[in-house]
């Protein structure tokens, strides 16, 4: 090979290492930081065989608030407590902050959080920014 | 009648849009004058229709379904006016309006306007109908205008961010005209100058209208609207400095020329996104998801007859074709990196509607993603963006330049650390990516102002006049990175609940809640917390009024911030639940959420920047 293919071939796989490192650091990124959406069956369905999954990642869990379940510590009213239900199971939600306008009983909400354990979770926010007839695509049948 | 007279107007101008197509392919010999005429009045149809709609607004006829869906009785008359762009239907006829300023202007563009228009009109016509009638059980009132959107900031903020949106359409249309391209540059560059603006301003006001009024005190979220505007932004600040090499040397042309495709492509595409329903966002207003499949499809054939044209496109070549300069490169690597931040917000957009729709899972992808990968395209970004002012003039030797430029360097790292000390000593805490910000701030800032000072001190005053859009916008742009950075990092927030007469400390600030009020208005009710603030560092009093407002007729909750800012530091406070006692008002509690943000209107500041220094810009070009 001559001097100029030399230099022509250390550009361009150095061009194409390059782009492939970039792509391969945004597809990791990408990966690190997607929230899995969850119903309360699909999370119970799959606790056995994806416990890890579930336990310890970050995810939000969508669902409509039972009625009748909401409890406020009347001492300090930040802390809260309802559940969330797919109309097949229900999971207990935790949560310490301020309650979205939107949240209503008998209303969708999604939670973003952890499982505590089979039947707890964890909120450390409630997404209820949409308008008051939003469900999540997957609770649209309910 | 009226209902059926504005619909018969859009049909008017579609019918006439179809002829200014069909006509020139039906006798060769067709007079340009007659095109013009169709135009005209397929335009005056259009403003007639808008007028139409706009009147049966303000006289609440409730008959119309898409009046009675966003509007109420009680609404104050500029709201009821603003309802109509408050959902779909109305919005699409806002941009249609919007378009036919630049159609106006660009008349014998070729026809790639009347297609856009025959195109949009169809869509309003078939899917989105503001006329449509309501003929059983007409309601005596409406329901009402999303209380959200009862506010200042959105009585501006759609027509000013569409204003740029149909720029890039005006633009991507004459662009097609591809045989005269380089003959309409300079239409281009001033349009696109303009347009550009208004999107940055429509940006802006829209970031600080989440700020006050979704209560979560954030500025940016990363939601898939957000990133609708963004990325037609991010390219048109790519388009808006390739433009300036293209119009220099007739070098890059090709490259300009996709980026007007894709800008156009994603502002469609951006209204696919947040009315197909697909996605769960802040801002969906309303959604439908035939009306994504047709913009889908719109978005595909933009895409398609831009590549097609594209393919013919054919540029003279000239001699100086492969000479860069030093500012030629500089603006090159630019554009390159903003397309490049623009494909990493698209990927990040769209990864979750891609699983969702191959029902692989449902997914978000959190603002973590977009913060680790853009910033570090943005610090080189900005980097280049401070050194750009040593190259505007031509170099005498690359000796000076490299003495020059390390000079700056050494100044900026010093005055930077300086800063950072002083950033500790007022905040107890400092962090890597405050220094890093803080230099990148100054170091924009010392170059600009060695540049405009060594120029003022030789005298090149038109020189520096010549650049003052340039100064302005760049100033802008550090502005904005230094309230970003600033309020981000050094943001104090607590949520606290309050009985009457209770304290809490967040910063200097002592919160008391004194009392509580019921306040009740035409279209809402609302209970007011009275919070006294005490600021212990200057010992002064004041009062600040969060409110929880409830609006009967749309059954929705508003939280109403209250906010005491000033350019340095934002106070900001929203209220969670309020419970009273219906006896006594002197009995209850609310919880409360204290935010204390400093420098966060500095993000806004350098968006006005910007928007200041496109229409200096504009009124440059004009002149020229």
């Amino acid at each position: 090979m001559s001097k100029l293919q030399t230099k022509r071939l250390i550009l361009t796989l150095s061009i194409i290492i390059s782009i492939a490192i970039g792509i391969g650091i945004l597809l990791y990124t990408l990966k690190q930081n997607i929230n899995l959406f969850y119903t309360p069956s699909e999370v119970l369905n799959n606790f056995e065989e994806n416990h890890s999954n579930i336990l310890t990642k970050n995810i939000r869990l969508g669902g409509i608030v039972v009625p009748g379940s909401v409890k406020t510590n009347k001492q300090a009213s930040l802390n809260h407590e309802f559940s969330v239900t797919d109309n097949k199971y229900n999971i207990k939600v935790v949560y310490t902050g301020i309650l979205p306008d939107l949240f209503k009983e008998d209303k969708a909400i999604v939670a973003e959080g952890k499982m505590q354990d089979k039947h707890t979770f964890i909120a450390q926010t409630l997404l209820a920014k949409h308008d008051e007839n939003y469900k999540p695509p997957k609770l649209k049948n309910i | 009648m009226l209902q059926e007279i504005g619909l018969f107007f859009l049909i008017l101008s579609s019918v006439f849009a179809f002829l200014q197509i069909t006509l020139p392919y039906v006798n060769k010999n067709v007079n340009r004058v007659l095109i013009n005429k169709l135009i005209n009045v397929q335009i005056l149809g259009i403003v007639f229709s808008f007028c139409i709609l706009s009147y049966l607004f303000v006289t609440s006829d409730f008959s119309v379904l898409y009046v009675a869906k966003n509007s109420n009785l009680n609404l104050d008359f500029i709201y009821k006016l603003c309802a109509l762009w408050g959902a779909h239907e109305g919005s699409i006829l806002l941009w249609l309006l919007l378009l036919q300023i630049w159609f106006f202007i660009a008349k014998d563009k070729g026809y790639s306007f009347s297609v856009v228009n025959f195109v949009l009109l169809q869509y309003i016509i078939w899917f989105s109908n503001p006329f449509a009638r309501i003929f059983m059980n007409i309601p005596e009132n409406g329901l009402d205008l999303n209380p959200l959107l009862q506010d200042l900031g959105f009585v501006i903020h759609p027509p000013l961010l569409y204003l740029g949106y149909v720029g890039y359409a005006a633009i991507f249309c004459i662009a097609l005209n591809h045989k005269n391209f380089i003959k309409n540059l300079e239409l281009i560059q001033k349009i696109n100058i303009i347009s550009w603006g208004f999107l940055t301003l429509g940006i802006t006001i829209g970031s600080f209208w989440a700020y006050y009024e979704l209560g979560w005190g954030g500025f940016w979220y990363w939601d898939p609207v957000e990133n609708a505007s963004f990325m037609p932004w991010l390219l048109g600040t790519a388009l808006t400095h390739n433009l300036i090499i293209n119009r220099r040397k007739n070098i890059l042309i090709k490259s300009s020329y996709l980026l007007i495709i894709y800008s156009f492509a994603l502002s469609v595409f951006g209204t696919f996104l947040v009315r197909s329903g697909v996605l769960n966002s802040v801002h969906a207003f309303a959604s439908d998801p035939k009306r994504g499949l047709y913009l889908l499809a719109v978005t595909l054939l933009i895409v398609a007859i831009g590549y097609v044209k594209f393919f013919k496109l054919t540029i003279a070549s000239k001699k100086d074709k492969l000479k860069l300069s030093v500012k030629d490169i500089l603006l090159v690597l630019n554009s390159l990196l903003l397309t490049i931040s623009a494909s990493i917000v698209l990927l990040g957009t769209l990864y979750p509607l891609i699983l969702e729709v191959f029902e692989i899972s449902s997914i978000t992808v959190g603002p973590g993603y977009f913060n680790t990968v853009l910033i570090p395209i943005f610090i080189p970004l900005l980097i280049l963006l401070g050194i750009s002012p040593n190259f505007n003039k031509a170099i005498k030797s690359k000796k000076d330049i490299y003495k020059k430029i390390s000079l700056l360097f050494a100044t900026s790292f010093l005055i930077s650390i300086f800063i950072n000390i002083l950033i500790y000593k007022i905040f107890d805490e400092i962090y890597l990516s405050i220094f890093i910000a803080t230099f990148a701030f100054i170091w924009i800032l010392v170059n600009l102002f060695y540049d405009i000072v060594i120029n003022l001190i030789n005298k090149k005053y038109s020189f520096v006049l010549k650049y003052l859009s340039f100064y302005i916008a760049h100033l802008g742009v550090a502005i904005t990175l230094l309230g970003i950075a600033m309020s981000t990092m050094y943001v104090e927030s607590t949520d606290v609940m309050l009985k009457i007469g209770d304290k809490t400390n967040l910063g200097n600030y002592e919160f008391i809640l004194d009392k509580i009020m019921r306040v009740s208005k035409s279209n809402y009710l609302s209970k007011v917390a009275y919070i006294k603030v005490h600021d212990k560092k200057h010992d002064i009093n004041f009062a600040m009024y969060p409110e929880k407002r409830f609006y009967p007729n749309s059954q929705m909750l508003l939280t109403e911030v209250a906010l005491k800012g000033s350019i340095l530091k934002d106070i900001y406070l929203a209220l969670g639940e309020v419970v009273t006692d219906p006896k006594n008002m002197n009995i209850g509690h609310i919880t409360l959420r204290v935010k204390i943000m400093p420098f966060i209107r500095f993000i806004w500041l350098g968006g006005v920047f910007i928007f200041i220094a496109a229409l200096i810009s504009f009124v440059r070009l004009r002149k020229s």
